[in-house]
């Protein structure tokens, strides 16, 4: 018989686990350690800065996290399911479905409309064109963009391209947001409109915010900080 | 009929060529394609698809241009001339000399006056072939496309 006294233990597992985590590349004939190592784990509804210079390996790590690319060796596991060994079309669909990206450089397809480009990550996994127009417009509506739906990147300024490269992460409602360097081509001002619209959403939606970058910063706003230099976490600091 | 054949290959060729270009220019928008959800078949069914379109727009602008020339041959109807020029028809010797005379030579002109006549068939079939075509260079640059790693397309900033 259930004794109510005694207490539930609740089993908290972290949303990624990475073990012994290792990437190496070739770069011409010499192969270079991005990571050496590398064990974390990371809870879901945080919001975490990896931070480091050049070269440190933060935006290789953040490529495990976000299912881009696999370990040379160790583990990365997201929500227990082992990354490393997956096949490309589980890889995808956990890309689709569950992570959303936004990248330094933006990367708007540039012969679309900021409202074409927030749908076409909806693409695969919603047929319906009325569907992703709608969601799309609500999401840019969101971000401040209500009013700009039928711009072209080019005519839209860096923070507004950011604001609709996030849009765009949030299309297929992700558990988690990854972000490399996502301020590093922006002026201040609108560095400060991105991050105050990623901290919303990790705490407004509790998505998981995973940011890489340089800039001590952006740090600030971090509930956990990891700093990577040469490919090993020298520290990590719940804020 | 044989340079016919050769002309579509060199076009084919080209083409593909052409298409390959393309995908190399587009290595980014490819590993964001990916990045964000897009699987290996749905980014070649992209490709495949704006070759269809270029294939099926190249078939129009051919056939159109095609029977427009057509239309101004018959309406100009042009005539060509060329002549044949006769052969030596005498020679000497003397001395050890070779002397050549050549008597008058006898020369004909031929003319061929120019028309064409337009069969539907052909035009189809031709449509078909810029379509296939099209499709068909598209291959090559839809098979690099899908070889592209999200992370190395986003490595890429070309």
């Amino acid at each position: 018989m259930d004794d109510p006294t005694t207490p539930v233990v609740v089993e908290t597992r972290p949303l990624y686990r990475l073990r012994g985590v290792e990437r190496r590349y070739l770069k011409g004939e010499a192969e270079v350690a991005a990571l050496r190592g590398v064990d974390i784990d990371i809870t879901a509804g945080g919001f975490v800065c990896i931070e480091g210079p050049s070269g440190s390996g933060k935006s290789t790590l953040l490529q495990l996290l976000g299912a881009l690319d696999t370990a040379t060796a160790g583990t990365v596991e997201m929500d227990g399911q082992q990354l490393g060994s997956a096949g490309d079309d589980v890889l995808t669909g956990i890309r689709s479905k569950r992570i959303g990206f936004v990248f330094q450089q933006f990367n708007l397809i540039p012969t679309l409309s900021a409202s074409e480009n927030v749908a076409l990550a909806m693409a695969p996994q919603h047929p319906s064109k009325a569907e992703r127009e709608e969601r799309a417009k609500e999401l840019l509506t969101r971000v401040g963009l209500g009013h700009r739906l039928e711009h072209l990147p080019s005519s839209l300024s860096g923070g507004e391209q950011q604001r609709v490269a996030i849009a765009r992460a949030l299309a297929n409602r992700p558990e988690v947001i990854v972000a490399d360097e996502p301020t590093g081509n922006l002026d201040s001002e609108s560095a400060g409109e991105v991050m105050a619209l990623l901290i919303e959403l990790q705490k407004g939606d509790g998505v998981t915010v995973i940011v890489a970058t340089h800039d001590p910063e952006v740090g600030q706003h971090a509930t956990r900080l990891l700093k990577l230099r040469d490919g090993l976490v020298v520290e990590d600091v719940d804020a | 009929m044989a340079l016919g054949i050769i002309i579509l290959i060199a076009a084919l060729l080209i083409a593909a060529l052409l298409t390959l270009s393309s995908i190399a220019k587009r290595v980014r928008e490819i590993g964001t394609l990916r990045a964000i959800g897009w699987s290996r078949g749905r980014v070649v069914n992209q490709i495949l698809a704006e070759m269809l379109g270029i294939g099926l727009i190249g078939a129009a602008i051919g056939v159109v241009v095609g029977l427009g020339v057509c239309a101004l041959v018959n309406a100009l109807g042009p005539t060509l001339s060329y002549s044949v020029a006769g052969a030596v028809v005498g020679s000497s010797s003397a001395s050890g000399l070779v002397h050549q005379a050549t008597a008058a030579t006898a020369s004909a002109t031929k003319s061929i006056h120019l028309h064409t006549s337009i069969s539907v068939l052909t035009v189809l079939v031709a449509a078909v072939i810029a379509i296939l075509g099209a499709l068909l260079a598209g291959l090559a640059g839809a098979w690099r496309a899908a070889r592209l790693l999200p992370t190395s397309a986003l490595r890429d900033l070309g």
